[in-house]
């Protein structure tokens, strides 16, 4: 069975000058001496338990001997585990800001779709998909840039730029206001729990009353993510998530889907999604703009609806 | 700034004149007399361009200065007819209007129209203080749809900024409309042929 040569040169917890030496195959991806830490990815799998330093010397020929032989061309990774105690917290918090339990008020919104099957323009679970791609676009293409900005410099002065920019941005007075709703209760809510982050509070307390701040929600998403440590890759696409659990969730509630049908439909879209998020991250906000019109106006037009369930 | 066309409106002898009027081609600016009633203090401008319509790879800019005290309405001959993209190139124009004290300013043109793979971009700015006044109307429509050509372009995008006393941000837009997003322009515009923007500022 043939083998992928696999190069491993790993730190020796000893403090052993030079590191392993390296595997005597000089394939054309092979380690230079002296390149520590480096692990090429070719067909190995090890799994090194935690506080564990592993020096690997291993000739090509004895690999067979010491693991289960591979496939050819098999694709291997090898992980190194090796958890903090603040990355798991850190897990636990991010997944306390992406729960719809945290009462910050996103179920109050519909996101236009109320006003979309108001105007006829969605009329069956079919067209639900669509409508929700076009929301995550136009989220993607108008917010995430100052999901992005804020993420990577959350500061008191940065974020009451966005908060003005995005104000100005925000022309459908609908969303404008929604916006504010769900960002006020964002952060009054993280101020309370993410502790750890006096500055939430203290930025909070600064602007409460100044006038100066309108509190939207995608810059203080992003400043949360920020002053917790995430970063601006996972608070984008923590962003566009909450944003598609909310217009699903109020698709249930609107009887447009079953719960069971919004599960599985929130799972067949995150290909496009991630897609979406692929396009549109890590902008500046002189690149924000929307690019579904058409839904923009039609949840400005919420205002108008005689009886609604949803505030926008 | 370097611009193809330039038009200073001021007051003169109480009535709202054109006092400076400049334009390079394929820019073009007409200026009748007699368009509102003759009671009404407003300036009209007509603009256009040479060829009824932007070529790929035009770039036209044009600054408007509207004096205190002035009216002013800036409009198009015909729908502004963008023509399809030569190798990917983009065409442009560039607005930039300074509105005085009590003044006001209504850019009310045709809509723009981009046939099959044009590439169009637009930029207005409109520099404003606290008792100006505008009326702002940006649209398009789906393209030559009689033919078939139904959201059938390449890129449209259009910037509004209405920006107060320098910098201060009031109104900042831009719409992006582009192939090959993730969702065609056909479908994020359903059935609609024609989609605007009126925006109304001031008293």
């Amino acid at each position: 069975m043939k083998i992928e040569p696999a190069l491993l040169s790993l730190k020796r917890k000893s403090d052993e000058p030079g590191g392993s030496s390296p595997v005597p195959n000089k394939k054309p991806n092979s380690v230079e001496d002296g390149e520590e830490d480096l692990i090429p990815l070719h067909s190995l799998q090890i799994t090194i338990p935690s506080s564990t330093a592993l020096a690997l010397t291993q000739p090509h020929h004895l690999m067979n001997t010491f693991f289960p032989p591979m496939e050819d061309g098999m694709e291997a990774h090898i992980e190194v585990e090796k958890p903090t105690p603040t990355d798991s917290h850190l897990q636990w918090s991010q997944w306390q800001l992406i729960d719809s339990i945290l009462p910050t008020g996103g179920f109050a919104h519909s996101f236009g779709l109320e006003a979309a099957i108001q105007a006829r323009i969605i009329s069956g679970p079919e067209d639900l998909q669509t409508f929700v791609i076009h929301v995550l676009e136009n989220t993607g293409s108008l917010l995430l840039p100052f999901v992005f900005s804020a993420t990577i410099s959350p500061d008191l002065e940065t974020w009451q730029k966005l908060d003005r920019t995005l104000d100005a941005m925000l022309t459908n007075e609908v969303g404008r206001k929604a916006s504010i709703a769900q960002g006020s209760a964002l952060m009054r809510v993280a101020a309370a729990v993410f502790s750890e982050t006096p500055s939430l509070k203290s930025m909070r307390d600064t602007s409460v009353g100044s006038g100066v701040v309108s509190f939207h929600h995608a810059p203080i998403f992003g400043l949360t993510c920020g002053l917790l440590g995430l970063d601006s890759r996972t608070s984008q696409r923590a962003y566009l998530f909450i944003t598609m659990r909310d217009v699903i969730s109020a698709a249930t509630r609107l009887n447009l889907v079953g719960p069971m049908g919004a599960a599985v439909l929130q799972h067949q879209i995150v290909v496009l999604a991630e897609a979406i998020l692929t396009k549109w991250m890590d902008r500046t906000v002189e690149e924000a703009c929307q690019t579904t019109p058409l839904l923009d106006t039609v949840q400005g037009c919420h205002a108008y609806l005689f009886s609604r369930l949803f505030c926008s | 700034m370097k611009s193809d066309g330039k038009v200073v409106v001021e007051k003169v002898g109480g009535r709202s004149t054109v006092t400076r009027c400049f334009s390079k081609y394929p820019l073009k600016f007409i200026i009748p007399n007699k368009v509102g009633p003759s009671k009404t203090d407003a300036v009209w401008i007509y603009s256009l361009t040479y060829g009824g319509g932007i070529v790929s790879g035009d770039s036209i800019s044009c600054e408007l200065t509207i004096g205190d005290g002035c009216a002013t309405v800036l409009t198009t001959q015909a729908s502004t007819k963008v023509y399809k993209s030569m190798g990917s190139k983009c065409s442009e124009q560039a607005l930039e209007a300074r509105i005085g004290s009590d003044a006001i300013l209504a850019i009310v043109p045709d809509p723009v129209t981009c046939f099959s793979t044009a590439r169009y971009s637009q930029k207005q700015v409109f520099r404003v203080v606290s008792d100006s006044n505008l009326v702002i109307v940006d649209w398009i429509t789906s393209g030559r749809h009689e033919s078939g050509e139904r959201w059938d372009f390449d890129l449209y995008k259009s910037t509004n900024r209405i920006l107060l006393e320098g910098d201060l941000p009031l109104f900042l837009d831009t719409v992006l409309l582009e192939r090959g997003s993730i969702a065609s322009i056909a479908e994020r515009m359903q059935d609609y042929q024609v989609i605007a923007m009126v925006v109304l500022f001031g008293e």
